[in-house]
């Protein structure tokens, strides 16, 4: 095999498992697009935010990763809960602009917040796998991206159990695909939104401490493109759709570093962008959003 | 059993319902006739909680209902089959079902999966696309998941809006005889129709609604006495 068709394909697998965080950020964007049928920019930041309380807490004690993960979790899903409060469900109902800027509002704020504490300095954040390679054949296999993947594999799984397997998540599909039957049915929406921003955002704190622990630093500078990267999975995969935000973000995390090996770091977002403009003209409903009717 | 007085419903500055009455009897069918924009919808959306009432009451089985939300009017014994079916398109026939049995799924799960086999047994069709998506349903099939849908609830009234709407004449035959039979078992039926002639052959009691009041009610029989709703609704020269 030449050496480019190698690096090619170990810039995909790279990639590849680096798009499993994308498609987190993904599923939290269009799952609460799901049930709110409005945009949540403040997701990413939520996710942020709560790696960022896992990194206090690994500052206060330095405890074991496991810990610093499960406050970033913990913390990420309180922060969601806040957002549902304070951007969505205290908003006014008659102006569908209100909750959008609310969300962009609170992107700033939060990165505010972030940047204030830390002085705007990226901080260390702990790496469970170290510098740990494994060698598949001919190609490296990175622990951290390994690892990445591997939790945002359980995640997803667990995902799937919820929405399809329990009452929560009939709720929530319900919600998202006729809310006015599903209240019909039973089905108190205010609950199921509460539900739903919980589970994204500790969605969102695994997410941020994935790409925290693979970095090998959080920084405040992150914000912005996690939010657009997330944004575009979402909508690539289609707006609503989980299995669809996931194979977007894969398929963005693939895109991605093969540009940056062709192109180098400084044309791998216009890559991503023309990428997100393509679908936009050719694709709007994305992977596997409905059609969108004319 | 459900007793509507004086009920204002506004959209903005915009009175749908500019004070309402009606009532529905235990055990009966009550038929509500009236032109498309007359508040027939609107009316049902208040009593089922989607909307609320400015002003007027609601009571059912002695209790006031007016203002409870959605969720609660459904645990309260009332279930509406809504205009267009809404089913949830992408889940499949048997998860539409359960969810109309949300309220008691997670306590009372062996008496769901019994209902759920009454409801198969009643609608075999339903039992044959059981995996499919109701999305990829005919009409006619998935105005049948939803009243099923409804009945899942195990709703004491049942309140249906244009269950015939865009309906072939023979399915349309079969809803009302659903409609009928359900009412037999003893489920007390509020029925909002364009289809007058069907509604009036197994109502009970008959409202006409126009431009948000009550025009006219009285038994079938009366309605079609009427000579001017008769011509307006029915069809029939008078003469």
């Amino acid at each position: 095999m030449t050496d480019l068709a190698i690096d090619v394909v170990q810039q995909l697998l790279n990639g590849f498992l680096f798009g499993s965080s994308y498609a987190l950020i993904g599923i939290g964007f269009t799952m609460i697009f799901g049930v709110m049928d409005k945009l949540n920019l403040a997701f990413a930041v939520t996710g942020l935010a709560g790696a960022y309380t896992g990194l206090l807490l690994f500052h206060l004690t330095r405890g074991p990763f496991i810990l610093v993960f499960l406050m970033a979790v913990a913390a990420a899903g309180l922060i969601g809960l806040v957002i549902e409060l304070a951007c969505f469900r205290w908003m006014p109902r008659d102006y569908p602009l209100a909750p959008l800027m609310a969300t962009m509002g609170m992107l700033f704020f939060v990165d505010e917040v972030v940047s204030h504490a830390t002085h705007g300095r990226p901080m260390a954040f702990p790496a469970p796998m170290g510098q740990v390679m494994m060698d598949v054949g001919p190609w490296l296999v990175r622990g951290d991206l390994g690892f990445m993947f591997l939790v945002s594999l359980a995640v997803m799984g667990a995902l799937w159990a919820l929405v399809y397997k329990t009452r929560l998540g009939l709720a929530t599909r319900a919600v998202s695909q006729q809310p006015v039957a599903a209240q019909l049915c039973g089905i108190g929406l205010t609950r199921v939104n509460a539900a739903v921003f919980i589970i994204t955002g500790m969605v969102g704190g695994v997410a941020g401490t994935l790409i925290g622990s693979a970095v090998g630093n959080l920084s405040p500078l992150l914000s912005l493109p996690l939010t657009v990267k997330g944004l575009v999975t979402a909508v690539l995969g289609g707006l609503g759709s989980i299995p669809g935000a996931i194979v977007a973000g894969l398929l963005l995390g693939i895109v991605e570093y093969e540009a940056l090996y062709f192109f180098g770091i400084g044309y791998r977002d216009m890559v991503t962008y023309l990428l997100l403009f393509a679908f936009l003209v050719f694709r709007p409903g994305g992977l596997f959003g409905q059609r969108v009717g004319r | 059993m459900l007793e509507v007085r004086d009920v204002v419903t506004s959209y903005g500055m915009i009175q749908a319902l500019k004070g309402v009455s009606l009532a529905a009897r235990e055990g009966e069918v009550t038929c509500i006739l009236g032109p498309n924009g007359a508040g027939k919808t609107t009316l049902l959306y208040t009593i089922a909680g989607i909307l609320r009432p400015r002003s007027g009451s609601i009571t059912f089985e002695g209790r006031e209902l007016a203002g409870t939300p959605a969720p609660d009017v459904v645990g309260r014994g009332i279930s509406l089959v809504p205009e267009n079916r809404l089913v949830f398109p992408q889940m499949s026939v048997h998860e539409n079902l359960l969810a109309g049995a949300y309220v008691r799924l997670g306590r009372d799960r062996a008496r769901v999966e019994s209902d759920l086999e009454a409801m198969f047994a009643r609608f075999p069709l339903l039992k044959q696309r059981a995996g499919q998506a109701a999305g990829t349903l005919s009409g006619g099939e998935q105005q049948m998941l939803a009243v099923a849908r409804a009945l899942m609830a195990r709703p004491r009234l049942l309140m249906m809006d244009e269950p015939s709407l865009g309906l072939a004449p023979m399915i349309v035959e079969q809803i009302f005889q659903i409609v009928e039979t359900l009412n037999r078992e003893g489920i007390t039926i509020l029925l909002v129709e364009q289809n007058a002639r069907m509604a009036l052959s197994v109502a009970h009691r008959a409202y006409l609604l126009e431009q948000g009041r009550i025009a006219f009610h009285g038994t079938p029989s009366e309605v079609s006495a009427n000579e001017a709703i008769s011509r307006a609704y029915l069809g029939i020269k008078g003469g």
